[in-house]
């Protein structure tokens, strides 16, 4: 028995075959957030629905709960953004899977996560028109932090709430955020002036921080493109570490742009 | 769980229920079928499954699934050893195979890149294929063995027109263009998403030969 059918706006995280015929779609969904469907149908025959459940696409989709069923079915996904440069360029589609599978991760099934939504979708749209970079991989990570409610505290320390002094400070996954000198526990990773203020600017700014990027200087003026990068590599590192805390694992994906040579 | 069934007719069954598609009742159905059938059927049916286990093995030179060292494509005299098709799985070099278009030699890579599961090209038989192309016209233990020489000038990349599909075709173009070689990937006839091994013949035929330089 049909229940209810929802028009819902969604990108597809990931999908993966159910038998010979069918698959099970991952989704987050505007204001519905992450769902599972079944889609009847997908493998055998892909006239019923095209290209619709290919990772990163955002779609149109209407789905149905059925009595005693535990996943949603899919009945239609018509694409509205196809984000068609991503398969122009491995580093691009590495991060697209890496954000995808972030995405997975910070999410429960059927709590809502708009915040998460909207930064993936921008995050999307961006990296399909132009060079996949680090920066923009911080700006997606703090983004996902922020609107999970694990954004780590940069702006004082997260043990004793003094001012970090500059070039002294460490990024402590258990304290939630930046470190003072005093409180930096054996073993937590430096953060350096350069990868901090990266950080900062990325927080506050969020992906417009990356995409157009300014100098740590306080000027307005841009930010010098290369020391950009290399700053946001840096940061992966102790921003990276903080993510695994938080996640409890590392992320499959994140090898995987190790293996194709993506920047990181 | 079939080494505590001791029933004979039950653990056939349990045994069959493990594939792709088959229930517990029509696996239940085929037991009592073989066991109905000759006493030929049986034993032969038994035989060709340890066959699967004992002889079937990876082409040394292709990788595709062979009885013989090297397979019968590697051998066969007539194919055309200057086009090398790479595709993922087994299955899809059959699906090219019956479209009967394409009289090259393949290179099975047996799966393909995953930027969400982290496969990466390590896991794939990339290594292989690599070896195959630097040993390009050399003799080689293959060879020796009775495959046709071979000298490539085009690869064709056959990969499945999904995110993995083209990852893997974006990785390969890459790795293989410094060698010189005429590199394309098959034509977007096919549908997004989809898997060579399910595309219809003459869809699959038109992708072939309207294959583009990368
Ligand atoms: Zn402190
Ligand atoms: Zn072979």
């Amino acid at each position: 028995m049909d229940l209810r059918a929802q028009r819902l706006t969604a990108l597809v995280l990931r999908a993966l075959p159910y038998g010979d015929s069918d698959q099970v779609v991952q989704f987050l969904a505007r204001g519905r957030g992450r769902i599972a469907v079944f889609a009847r149908g997908a493998r055998s025959s892909k006239r019923r629905f095209g290209s619709a459940l290919e990772p990163f696409q955002l779609c149109e989709i209407l789905v149905s709960a059925r009595a005693g069923a535990q996943l949603l079915s899919l009945r239609e996904s018509h694409v509205v953004e196809a984000h068609a440069g991503l398969r122009d360029d491995l580093h691009r589609l590495a991060h697209a899977g890496y954000a995808s599978e972030l995405a997975h991760d910070l999410t429960r099934e059927h709590e809502p996560a708009d915040g998460l939504f909207e930064a993936l979708a921008g995050f999307l749209l961006s990296l399909a028109v132009s060079p996949a970079t680090s920066a923009r991989l911080r700006a997606l990570e703090l983004a996902f932090l922020s609107a999970s409610g694990l954004a780590p505290q940069l702006d004082a320390c997260a043990r004793c709430g003094d001012e970090v002094a500059p070039g002294r400070a460490a990024l402590d996954p258990a304290a939630g955020g930046l470190v003072c000198s005093s409180c930096t526990p054996p073993g937590a990773l430096a953060l350096g002036r350069g990868p901090r203020a990266l950080l900062e600017q990325l927080q506050q700014r969020g992906l417009e921080g990356a995409e157009t990027p300014l100098s740590a200087d306080g000027s307005g003026r841009p930010a010098d493109a290369r020391a950009f990068e290399e700053a946001a590599a840096q940061a992966g590192i102790v921003l990276g570490a903080f993510l695994v805390h938080q996640l409890g694992r590392t992320p499959r994906s994140s090898a995987f742009l190790e293996q194709v040579g993506a920047p990181r | 769980m079939s080494e505590r069934v001791h029933d004979p007719i039950a653990r056939l069954a349990v045994l069959l229920s493990r594939l792709p598609g088959v229930g517990e009742k029509t696996a239940q159905r085929l037991a009592f079928h073989i066991l109905e059938s000759p006493k030929e059927y049986a034993r032969e049916l038994s035989q060709a499954l340890l066959a699967l286990e004992h002889d079937v093995r990876l082409c040394s030179r292709c990788c595709n699934l062979t009885a013989q060292e090297p397979c019968a494509l590697c051998r066969d005299p007539l194919r055309d050893g200057r086009l090398l098709c790479v595709v993922e799985t087994v299955p899809d070099l059959l699906a090219i195979e019956r479209t009967r278009e394409f009289r090259g030699r393949y290179h099975v890579l047996h799966g393909a890149l995953s930027p969400l599961d982290g496969v990466g090209p390590d896991r794939l038989k990339i290594k292989e294929l690599l070896a195959r192309l630097s040993h390009d016209g050399a003799r080689t233990e293959s060879d020796a063995a009775g495959a046709s020489s071979e000298k490539i000038e085009e690869i064709i990349l056959a990969t499945d027109p999904t995110v993995e599909g083209e990852a893997t075709a974006l990785y390969l173009s890459r790795l293989l263009k410094p060698l010189g070689l005429r590199i394309t990937r098959i034509a977007q006839g096919l549908p997004m998403g989809g898997d060579l091994e399910y595309a219809d013949q003459v869809t699959l035929a038109r992708a072939m030969s309207g294959r583009r330089e990368l």
